[in-house]
């Protein structure tokens, strides 16, 4: 494990502002900029007061605000870093979930929930060219990286073409690696929205987060290599992850030209 | 309540009366946005009527989208637009367009001048001592709050600032056209937050309802220009990547 560089960390004294807020901010800063990453330790409160000559109650206090804005956890009296910085390539490529945990350098595994025919949710019922008279066999799946429940999908395939899956796909692979080693099909192409929800009950559960909690809901339908619908796809996210885009310069005169106003 | 009306006598069942006649009340704008429907029980004691059927009346409404409940708050309508934006930038921006904010209006919240604010000069890179411009805004469509936005740029690249530009333009425009900088690129994190009470209500929003909080940091000549924070209320703002 790297050390910690105590020179990211700079205090002004002299500062309107709280030493333990520019403390927290510092720390905050080095965990979105990847120099700490999740599971590593911070300091102990004794070493961080001793080493950046601040008060121990600043360093608590400090610690305090990031664990109740759940950047840190606490366990057993060692502060860990809970913040997931999750791979753009999971929102940009067609890349199965379980890959995507891979490549943040973890062990993906997953557990099902259930498996299910079902009508399609109505919530789903707006979205193109699906339809909403067929049935579907429902997989919920929960995604985990390190033993951590990252996210749930809930996979709706149409039914008479995936009849077969619930009986056996098992818990080590992903649901495309599985369709494309049995059935041959590949998925090649995908449409994704994200939109932030709060977190129900049921969810919030099986992600060890309190319900209300905002959280990354996707959604995606995905086709074959014949532009034929694979699957329907909700996806409910652990609200302590970010994910990072770039825009070059031709990103950005698009978006300056048409007026979109996310930047 | 007086919108909600329901016939024992007739065949069609208690909870799709009871649905029916919200949904009418949504559908002809006599119900808005954020109108809180009677609680369970004012319902179930007024037309003496079970708590399941009440219950399955609005669970019908909320898979609908029409309403939403808050837990220990109530069930409130919900017509909001959702605004759909591009993660990626795909060559043709056309089918996004209608979302832009050309002809759209803002309200600037707040423009001041920090110092020594530890966080914003370390993510700009600039000296303690030096100070950054801040103006915190709304953006509006269709009198709808759709962005509260800060920005924050440092005094020694953007000496003054014309309000009267800042409201007819957007940030990069201005910055490109009228200070001449070359953008030349942007990095930007995406991260879910539950809104605190005192911004909720700008963006016509409950406490603790879901957000995105988008970070963005332009870039020209490899140094950090200025520093972004856009907050978009998160279910009814929509990132897509068509792959």
């Amino acid at each position: 494990m790297k050390s910690f560089s105590y020179d990211q960390v700079k205090i002004d004294k002299r500062s309107s502002l709280k030493i333990s807020f520019q403390l927290a901010q510092a720390i905050k800063l080095m965990l979105l900029n990847h120099e700490i990453t999740h599971h590593e330790l911070l300091p102990s409160i004794h070493d961080m007061s001793d080493t950046i000559k601040v008060r121990k109650t600043d360093v608590e206090e400090a610690y305090q605000m990031l664990i109740d804005e759940k950047f840190v956890t606490k366990q057993d009296g060692k502060h860990h870093v809970n913040y997931f910085h999750f791979s753009a390539n999971f929102f940009l490529d067609v890349v199965p979930l379980i890959d995507a945990i891979r490549q943040m350098g973890m062990v993906a595994t997953t557990k099902t929930i259930y498996k299910k025919v079902v009508s399609l949710p109505t919530e789903l019922h707006t979205l193109p060219q699906v339809d909403v008279e067929n049935k579907y066999l429902c997989i919920k799946r929960l995604y985990y990286g390190n033993d951590v429940p990252l996210v749930i999908l809930e996979m709706y395939m149409p039914y008479p073409r995936f009849k077969d899956l619930d009986l056996n796909v098992n818990n080590h692979e992903g649901i495309y690696e599985y369709i494309y080693k049995e059935h041959n099909i590949k998925v090649s192409s995908s449409t994704r929205t994200f939109k932030v929800v709060n977190i129900d009950k049921e969810n919030a559960k099986l992600l060890n987060m309190l319900p209300h909690t905002a959280s990354y809901q996707g959604i995606s339908i995905a086709y074959d290599q014949h532009k034929k619908m694979v699957d329907i796809t909700r996806s409910w996210s652990i609200i302590n992850y970010f994910f990072e885009m770039e825009y070059s310069k031709e990103d950005i005169d698009k978006i300056v030209a048409q007026h979109l106003f996310f930047i | 309540m007086e919108y909600i009306s329901i016939d024992k006598t007739i065949k069609k069942s208690i909870y799709k009366q009871i649905a029916d006649s919200i949904r009418q009340a949504i559908l002809s704008g006599r119900l808005k946005d954020l109108d809180q429907l009677p609680t369970e029980s004012e319902l179930c004691s007024f037309f003496e009527i079970s708590d399941i059927v009440v219950k399955r009346a609005y669970s019908l409404l909320v898979d609908e989208g029409l309403v939403r409940r808050v837990q220990g708050s109530g069930t409130f309508v919900t017509t909001r637009a959702t605004f759909k934006f591009p993660l990626r930038i795909p060559t043709n921006v056309d089918p996004y367009t209608d979302y832009n904010y050309q002809s759209k209006y803002k309200r600037v919240l707040l423009k001041d001048e920090l110092k020594s604010e530890t966080q914003y000069h370390t993510l700009l890179k600039i000296p303690l001592d030096s100070s950054i411009h801040v103006i915190k805004y709304l953006v509006y469509i269709e009198k709808t709050p759709v962005l509260l936005q800060t920005i924050y740029f440092p005094v020694c690249y953007f000496k003054d600032i014309d309000m009267d530009q800042f409201m007819t333009f957007s940030f990069p425009s201005i910055i490109q056209n009228f200070y001449g900088y070359s953008l030349d690129y942007a990095k930007t994190s995406f991260f879910p937050i539950n809104i605190s009470s005192h911004e909720a209500p700008l963006l016509a929003m409950m406490k603790h309802d879901a957000a995105h909080l988008v970070k963005t940091t332009v870039y020209s000549n490899q140094k950090p220009l200025c520093y972004i924070e856009s907050i978009f209320p998160g279910q009814y703002t929509e990132f897509e990547v068509i792959l």
